[in-house]
């Protein structure tokens, strides 16, 4: 697997958030580089994203420091960031420091749609 | 659980010690070797993933608090890193290495993370609790809950005129930790 990696999917019709897959390790080296990436998406108005963890093979508490400062803008711009199965072990992080009750995690694009457009 | 309610080491006691670069480039393969060292123990998976975490934090802490001064960043360019690596290796910018000291016992795993930089405040940072880092957006601070909640014992020891000698000690067999 690859240290990193990580891609922002162009808008498809019909779809109401975009779409990010990030790939190895969001630790403090290749955190600088996410959230640069991160928040030039969110200047462009964008303010539902679905990141897909499922071949996320680590994160440190920077990483996840990363992802509640998206969460905590999104929400603020009545957004919402939401995160597409992680693998056991960034869920087992997220489960034992207490974070799977506050990030949207879903195990389907279905799922994270329903929560960008309720029916 | 007190660190005096624990019986002395059994068995023969292996020390190892590695030298690193203070740069965040150092984290993926300092996590390699912790994950390692913790398999060959015996640790299962899932304290074998805290000992890999609260090693990469620890040591991650060194760069950004201790040897901020050296200007270590992600985004720097080749040329720039190359310059600090070059400063540091030939001791111009003094001893600004990470020395990571693992001392393996047949009940438990210590890693020492020592450093020669800006002494932190005996209380280290970090928040005390995940809420107070949710409040706040992120931010820093959940390094070091990470590594009290992940290790058994925590210790930070910053003897006179020198940096801070954190000790993490993981035994074999305890219970998971909880949020």
């Amino acid at each position: 697997m690859k240290n990193y990696d990580l891609t922002i999917h162009e808008a498809q019709d019909g779809e109401s958030f975009r779409r990010v897959d990030v790939i190895g390790c969001l630790d403090s080296h290749t955190v600088v580089s996410f959230e640069k990436a991160l928040h030039g998406l969110l200047d462009q108005s964008v303010n539902s994203v679905m990141i897909d963890l499922s071949e996320l093979s680590y994160i440190s508490s920077a990483g996840i420091s990363a992802l509640m400062g998206l969460t905590h803008r999104l929400r603020k711009a009545s957004g919402e960031l939401v995160l597409l199965s992680p693998t056991d072990k960034v869920y087992r992080v997220f489960r034992t420091l207490g974070f799977t009750n506050i990030f949207k995690i879903v195990d389907s694009e279905a799922e994270a749609e329903g929560i960008f457009s309720p029916s | 659980m007190s660190g005096t309610d624990r019986p002395a080491p059994c068995g023969e006691v292996i020390d190892l010690e590695i030298r690193c670069l203070p740069d965040t480039r150092m984290l993926a393969p300092v996590r390699a070797m912790a994950t390692a060292i913790a398999a060959q123990q015996g640790f299962s998976p899932d304290q074998i993933d805290q000992i890999e975490m609260a090693v990469d934090e620890a040591c991650a802490n060194v760069v950004r608090h201790a040897y901020r001064h050296l200007g270590i960043s992600p985004d720097l360019s080749d040329e720039e890193r190359a310059a600090i690596h070059a400063a540091v290796s030939e001791g111009t910018a003094g001893d600004c290495t990470i020395r990571l000291r693992v001392s393996l016992a047949e009940d438990r795993l210590v890693f020492q993370v020592i450093d020669n930089g800006i002494g932190i405040d005996k209380t280290p940072p970090g928040v005390a609790r995940v809420e107070e880092f949710v409040e706040r957006g992120g931010g820093g601070g959940l390094g070091m809950l990470i590594i009290r909640n992940y290790m058994d014992e925590v210790t930070y020891d910053q003897p006179e005129g020198q940096g801070t000698i954190l000790t993490m000690t993981k035994y074999l067999g305890n219970p998971e930790p909880t949020a």
